[in-house]
């Protein structure tokens, strides 16, 4: 198995080439596991009856029983698993949903791409914001500067971004707030369809998203770069008569920012799963409403899709993380 | 909140009501305190500020409908809880009902200010009941028409059919047992013809029964399931699975005031006019006064109830929340109203000790604090202190003993009669009046407000010694894996979250399926008493079968004082459902339904 597996990527060619091929092929991998543990999590533990919460509480055996079979619910486990796989594979088919017939890969592609709008956006405002907090604040440690933006990184830290949603929108939303300055929610439109219904109406979820993870990536990155800035190569990079601007942002940043990548390489896979709570009040027809919904409902066929889904951003996000992990770090070599 | 089945989500959707809204509950306070020995509050005094009451007393928006409304417009809805089945042979959940009532003729439709009027919709008249109960006649009109692309005009047959669909594995009706069971031929159709359906002309239809149920039939003939189907048309695709009315409902052939014009699961809705629609010529009594019906779907409730309260031309499609409730109630009471749903009871296995004796029951009832119940679920506004079954303006409710109860002193007192619970227990055989057994096992909720009122439940019925072991679950779980299933009553003593409310507006619907033997069934079952008693059964079965509607009333509210007096179950709660709107807006509440109906309801300027 390994030897069939490692000629064709020998034949690849280069080192890098061949190690995103074999992520890719352990993804594949892992993206099996990770639909295996969901649905045997489904089936260990006590949930409800996909056949009778369809049927209804009306329902005698026979329908229970005739819509356990229209559900593929009578066959073993092996079975429904194979059969869920293979429609997946075959017919990029995630099934129906139990709870309202609605096609799964639809429901899935369809709200992609708002959320994929408010992680990126998102991801954009905490990574500038954060990161430029944090090099400021390593680089005048115990400053007033420094202590205000630690100071309220920990209040963002702090602030659950659904209570943080909900203050924002009493203050400044356009039909309750004290000033009415925010689209009501559920005005998400798509970039393609009203660039500018889009951006006014994503604005205020960005900010609200981002401002947590801004302030854990500004402690991160101060912390990073203040232990960096005590290595010897920063020592003999200024005693070589480097410029201090020239020391900090070619060198010590760059060595200090590779555990933020790797932060932000999770967070944002795990944002492109859905950002449940943003989502929801914001109403921003995303992925993460759906998985909370099927949750709640022991709906499988979603749980699976949308699981699917958050474990491929995680582990898309992963590769690229290492592969960026190579472009800045020069002690990390692909093999 | 809360899935497929119209009762389950409905009872869980008011859950929604939960904590918060005391504040504007006055008797609480003073029910608050331990039961102690005197019985405390009384029911009549706990009752008082109910929010239906102050609806009535013009307190709150009365949601009726008047000569003054306008015609036209775009009416904005909104639902954080959105739909579940749109075509009316799956449709089993009080939000899929607003639409599919609007969308679809059914046979019969009630009038929105007084549910207890049943008005002929598709059909010309009251159905007629054999005699003998088995036979009952429906006459349809011969100028409704389908919507496109089907664009004819209805007949008997696809009445007949709508209701045949019903047990195809992709529509798979949830309540065709309970009330179309009866037809002969349906125990083997699965979801071709039935042979006890009969259309003799094009205007006519006639069900053929193997008992004599004829009565019960007529009334379940206002659900969706009767709704006319195209068959040359929609036959093919219900073959498909899943079902392609239901997956994309803008396919349905529309003959009610609205079609659907776009649906989005999870996200919008839009309803147009239907143009083969011709109202009034054909006898349709709803004035369906807005042009266009848009329904933006998900986001949180909490929030959406903020901005309807200041948005223009809104309405909300979802029970309002806790929150929401509070807030109407004090700077929006005109916006605000209040309708009856049903009812909230702890059931008790009656096949297992300790709850198989009588006495023991009644205890438990009598020292359970009901206030401190309600007063976790959000206080007054979210429903009465029930003393039976029935709930206020269900029909039998008055025979039952109205408001005042059945008689039965361990519910007399709201939070609970310490010295009566004893002497019930004294009569159980316990000498110093409390229980020394085994643990109790309650299967109870992990989510609010159940988890709270399980909490009370169990705090109460320590007081006399019951200890009880809360086994906490989902709600889904608790109803699926537990309290609806024979097998796993065997290990548990009580579900403190059950509630009920009917299908269609009778007291059969609200006692049958969950406090006699036809409630009990291996899986899926809604008796988790598993409490039958051969008389009570007959007694209400005799009830389902009489079509004068007094004497059925009498019956079955006579069935409702037996059943209350043997305390399968020991009812907690008449549940209210609170409905909110913003500005601008004439909403009309369906009396039968407990929310909007979309036909009545119009803009105002």
């Amino acid at each position: 198995m390994t030897r069939s597996l490692a000629s064709p990527l020998r034949a690849l060619g280069s080192p890098t080439s061949r190690y995103i091929a074999r992520r890719l092929v352990w993804m594949v991998f892992l993206l099996l596991v990770v639909s295996l543990v969901a649905f045997l999590i489904f089936y260990a533990l006590p949930s409800g009856d996909p056949a009778a919460q369809r049927a209804g509480k009306g329902a005698d055996e026979a329908q229970i029983e005739r819509v356990r079979h229209m559900l593929y619910l009578d066959r073993p486990l092996y079975e429904q698993y194979f059969h869920y796989i293979k429609q997946v594979v075959l017919h990029f088919d995630f099934g129906f949903s139990y709870s309202n017939n609605a096609d799964v890969a639809d429901q899935l592609t369809s709200r992609l791409p708002a959320t994929i709008s408010l992680a990126l956006g998102a991801a954009v405002i905490w990574l500038v914001v954060g990161v430029a907090i944090g090099i400021l604040s390593a680089l005048r440690p115990r400053s007033l500067f420094d202590r205000i933006a630690m100071g309220g990184a920990l209040l963002g830290i702090s602030a659950p971004v659904y209570w943080l949603a909900l203050v924002v929108l009493a203050l400044l939303s356009q039909s309750y707030g004290v000033i009415h300055l925010i689209p009501n929610t559920g005005s998400y439109k798509p970039l393609t369809q009203d660039p500018g219904a889009w951006f006014t109406s994503l604005l205020v979820p960005w900010i609200i998203l981002s401002l947590s993870f801004a302030a854990i990536y500004a402690r991160l990155m101060r912390a990073n770069l203040l232990e960096t800035l005590d290595q010897d190569f920063v020592r003999t990079a200024e005693a070589k008569g480097l410029s201090r601007r020239r020391v900090v942002m070619r060198h010590a940043v760059r060595a200090a920012i590779t555990p933020i990548v790797t932060a932000f390489g999770l967070d944002l896979g795990i944002l492109l799963g859905g950002a449940v709570l943003t989502e929801s009040v914001f109403n921003i027809p995303g992925i993460g409403r759906l998985s909370y919904d099927a949750i709640q409902d022991s709906n499988l066929p979603v749980i699976q899709g949308t699981v699917l889904f958050a474990a491929f951003f995680i582990i898309i996000a992963n590769i690229l993380v290492d592969i960026v992990y190579a472009v800045i770090d020069p002690r990390v070599r692909l093999a | 909140m809360e899935w497929t089945v119209r009762r389950l989500v409905a009872i869980g959707a008011a859950g929604s009501l939960a904590l918060g809204i005391t504040a504007c509950g006055s008797d609480d306070s003073s029910s608050n305190g331990s039961s102690g020995s005197g019985g405390g509050v009384s029911i009549e005094t706990a009752n008082k500020i109910s929010g239906p009451a102050q609806v009535e007393s013009g307190k709150f928006y009365k949601a009726v409908p008047t000569a003054d409304q306008q015609k036209g417009g775009t009416l904005k809805a909104s639902s954080a809880e959105g739909f579940q089945h749109l075509d009316p042979g799956t449709a089993y959940f009080q939000g899929d009902y607003i639409v599919t009532s609007i969308v679809h003729r059914q046979l019969y439709t009630y009038d929105p200010a007084d549910s207890s009027k049943v008005l002929p919709d598709l059909a010309t008249g009251p159905a007629e009941v054999s005699p003998d109960g088995k036979t009952v006649t429906v006459k349809i009109r011969d100028n409704v028409k389908f919507g496109p692309p089907v664009n004819r005009t209805v007949t008997s047959d696809d009445v007949k059919y709508g209701i045949e669909r019903g047990l195809a594995a992709s529509v798979a009706n949830g309540y065709f047992a309970s009330y179309f069971g009866d037809i002969i031929g349906a125990d083997k159709a699965k979801g071709g013809k039935i042979k006890g359906i009969e259309t003799p002309d094009k205007t006519t239809i006639v069900f053929k029964l193997k008992a004599p149920s004829g009565a019960t039939l007529s009334k379940a003939l206002v659900l969706p399931l009767s709704s006319p189907f195209p068959r040359e048309y929609a036959e093919p695709k219900d073959k498909k699975t899943p079902n392609p009315f239901d997956q994309d409902p803008t396919l349905q052939a529309a003959t009610g005031p609205y079609m659907i014009k776009s649906y989005s699961a999870g996200r919008s809705l839009t309803l147009v006019r239907n143009p083969a629609w011709n109202g009034k010529a054909s006898g349709d009594p709803r004035p369906a006064y807005v042009d266009q019906i848009d329904v933006a779907i998900g986001g949180d409730s909490s929030v959406n109830a903020r901005e309807i309260q200041n948005t223009k031309g809104t309405i909300s499609l979802d029970p309002a929340p806790s929150d929401g409730v509070a807030r109407y109630v004090k700077q929006a009471p005109q916006q605000i109203t209040f309708s009856a749903l049903g009812n909230r009871y702890i059931a008790l296995n009656t096949k297992k000790k300790p709850f198989d004796d009588l006495n023991v029951r009644k205890a438990a009832a009598a020292i359970l604090d009901r206030s401190a119940m309600r007063k976790q679920r959000g206080g007054p506004l979210v429903g009465e202190i029930a003393t039976h079954f029935l709930f206020p303006g269900s029909p039998g409710f008055d025979e039952a003993g109205g408001e005042n109860g059945t008689g039965a002193d361990f519910l007399a007192s709201a939070n609970g009669n310490l010295e009566l619970a004893k002497s019930y227990l004294k009569k159980a055989g316990f000498k110093d009046g409390m229980y020394k057994g085994p643990k109790v096992v309650f299967v109870g909720d992990t989510e609010s407000p159940g988890r709270e009122t399980t909490q009370v439940a169990k705090n109460s019925l320590a007081k006399i010694g019951i200890q009880v072991e809360v086994k906490s679950v989902k709600h889904i779980t608790m109803y699926q894996k537990f309290c609806q299933v024979v097998k796993a009553m065997e290990s548990v003593d009580g579900c403190p979250n059950f509630g009920w409310l009917p299908d269609f507006v009778d007291a059969y619907p609200m006692i049958a399926p969950v406090l006699t033997d036809k409630g009990i069934q291996p899986i899926n079952m809604n008796n988790p008493s598993l409490f039958s008693d051969p008389k009570i059964n007959a007694e209400v079965e005799k009830g389902g079968r009489t079509a004068d509607e007094a004497q059925r009333n009498q019956i079955l509210g006579q069935a409702d004082k037996d059943i209350t007096a043997q305390v399968p179950a020991i009812p907690w709660l008449w549940d209210t459902q609170s409905s909110i709107q913003g500005p601008g807006v004439h909403g009309v509440i369906a009396t039968w339904n407990s929310i909007w109906d979309l036909a009545y309801t119009s803009l105002t300027k």
